[in-house]
């Protein structure tokens, strides 16, 4: 974004890019948590920029676009102008006249950053590779904040934490809170090193890593999809997805009132069993998809 | 036989880039664009030095070194020693240092923005640095030899 602050300023409109976790306070999350409960409405368009598939992120910031007023223009991947051999660059420069706001998805580490770069309108991270997705980060403290508070817990992620990118981004927003963490994946799906020293050196919180299967009375368990398609050995990519599926026996080394979070899609890591037990939380978790969406729009845009 | 010395001419105008560690005098040249361009340029490899044991000397006749160049220096050869020769004098010497931010190189990253895009950026983080776009961190050596 290359507005002019001052200008902006001036005319009452400040406007802002979310791009990464990283360069997020505890107060710019609170304050957008604040207005998950607000009623304003937004004035202007929104360009969703999906440069590759996804059903649930981009049809939750269309419907919270549509709840704020906004309008909303989609760019179909399959009609994109890359698609034809134009640049990233034209293309965002393109999209830049019909938006007021992009929200951008992309295979492509560091999209969403050169697409601020680029724009004049707020650019919104709808995930860029395997770097950041901090939208659903938000979406998953806001439901953690919510039914447990940020103070003195401990989460558990368990599964495949190298290739999803909704764990780099969730492990900043929690340490930001000082909350405890505990990391357990299958040998070669670690946390990327980078990612982990860079939170170590940044917030003061305990870390700890491990392979062996048990949650140490963790209060949240924080799911997370072993990726097949990134194995080549499909029959390891089996062992490991019936290793590090959840059992009762394995969420009995949790607390006694902890929470099961899942970015879903789940496949049978999270058997359906769970659903209708209180330790549930994902169903909710998805419910506050468009509520949080809402209130990031309104902290970029107003 | 005693040694035998290999006479390179003295440069009236120009820069010397000594200290070069050896088997990178030849990286060096080929990023700073030597080769294409129309200077009297002499590459010495493997000349002995008491500090290194073996360097290389890189010297570039009638044309100085921009803030781009010495950055690619400082990444390459970080112990390196520029010399900026004038009417057959050293008028300056220095060690290059690493900046704070980068605009030459490349995110080893292949899924990285900047594989289509290019604008690299990285900033300097302790001894390493961090790609603006993708944010992973490399070592300096990685931003120019991948
Ligand atoms: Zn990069």
């Amino acid at each position: 974004m290359c507005f002019n602050l001052s200008l902006s300023i001036m005319l009452g409109v400040y406007m802002r890019d979310l791009i990464s976790m990283r360069e997020l306070s505890t107060d710019d999350v609170e304050e957008i948590f604040s207005l998950v409960s607000s009623n304003s409405l937004l004035d202007g368009v929104v360009v969703t920029a999906f440069f590759e598939p996804s059903t649930r992120t981009k049809l939750s910031f269309l419907s919270a676009a549509q709840r704020l007023s906004l309008g909303v223009v989609d760019m179909l991947p399959e009609l994109s102008s890359l698609k034809k051999g134009e640049s990233f660059h034209d293309t965002i420069k393109m999209l830049d006249n019909y938006a007021d706001a992009i929200v951008i998805r992309s295979p492509l580490e560091g999209s969403a950053r050169r697409a601020a770069d680029i724009a004049e309108a707020c650019v919104i991270n709808g995930g860029d590779g395997a770097n950041q997705h901090p939208t659903q980060t938000l979406i998953d403290l806001y439901t953690i904040k919510m039914r447990k508070g940020l103070d003195g817990i401990k989460v558990a992620f368990f599964g495949d934490l190298k290739h999803a990118r909704t764990t780099n981004s969730l492990l900043y927003g929690l340490a930001m809170f000082g909350v405890d963490l505990l990391l357990i994946s299958p040998e070669g799906m670690e946390v990327r090193r980078d990612v982990l020293e860079d939170v170590r050196k940044t917030f003061d919180v305990k870390i700890e890593e491990k392979r062996e299967l048990d949650f140490e009375d963790a209060d949240i368990v924080y799911m997370t999809r072993v990726q097949e398609e990134r194995f080549e050995d499909k029959y390891m990519a089996e062992k490991v997805r019936r290793a590090f599926s959840l059992t009762s026996e394995l969420l009995s080394t949790a607390a006694d009132d902890a929470l099961i979070l899942h970015p879903l899609p789940r496949r049978d890591e999270l058997p359906t069993t769970f659903d209708s037990t209180p330790h549930a939380a994902y169903f909710e978790e998805a419910s506050y998809a468009v509520p949080v969406r809402m209130a990031i729009f309104r902290w970029v845009m107003s | 036989m005693g040694d035998v010395m290999i006479a390179v001419e003295k440069i009236k105008e120009g820069v010397v880039i000594d200290h070069i560690p050896a088997g990178k005098g030849i990286s060096l040249l080929t990023l700073l664009g030597c080769s294409s361009h129309s200077k009297n340029v002499a590459l010495l490899l493997n000349a002995n030095s008491g500090e290194f044991g073996k360097k290389d000397i890189l010297k570039i006749s009638g044309r100085e070194l921009s803030q781009e160049e010495l950055s690619i220096v400082s990444l390459l050869a970080p112990c390196a020693t520029v010399n900026i020769i004038s009417h057959g004098e050293v008028v300056k010497k220095f060690r290059p240092e690493l900046p704070d931010v980068l605009r030459v190189g490349s995110c080893p990253n292949p899924k990285c923005i900047t594989k289509i895009e290019g604008a690299e950026e990285f900033l300097k983080e302790g001894n390493e640095y961090r790609c603006k776009y993708c944010e992973r961190l490399f070592s300096p050596e990685e931003l120019v030899s991948s």
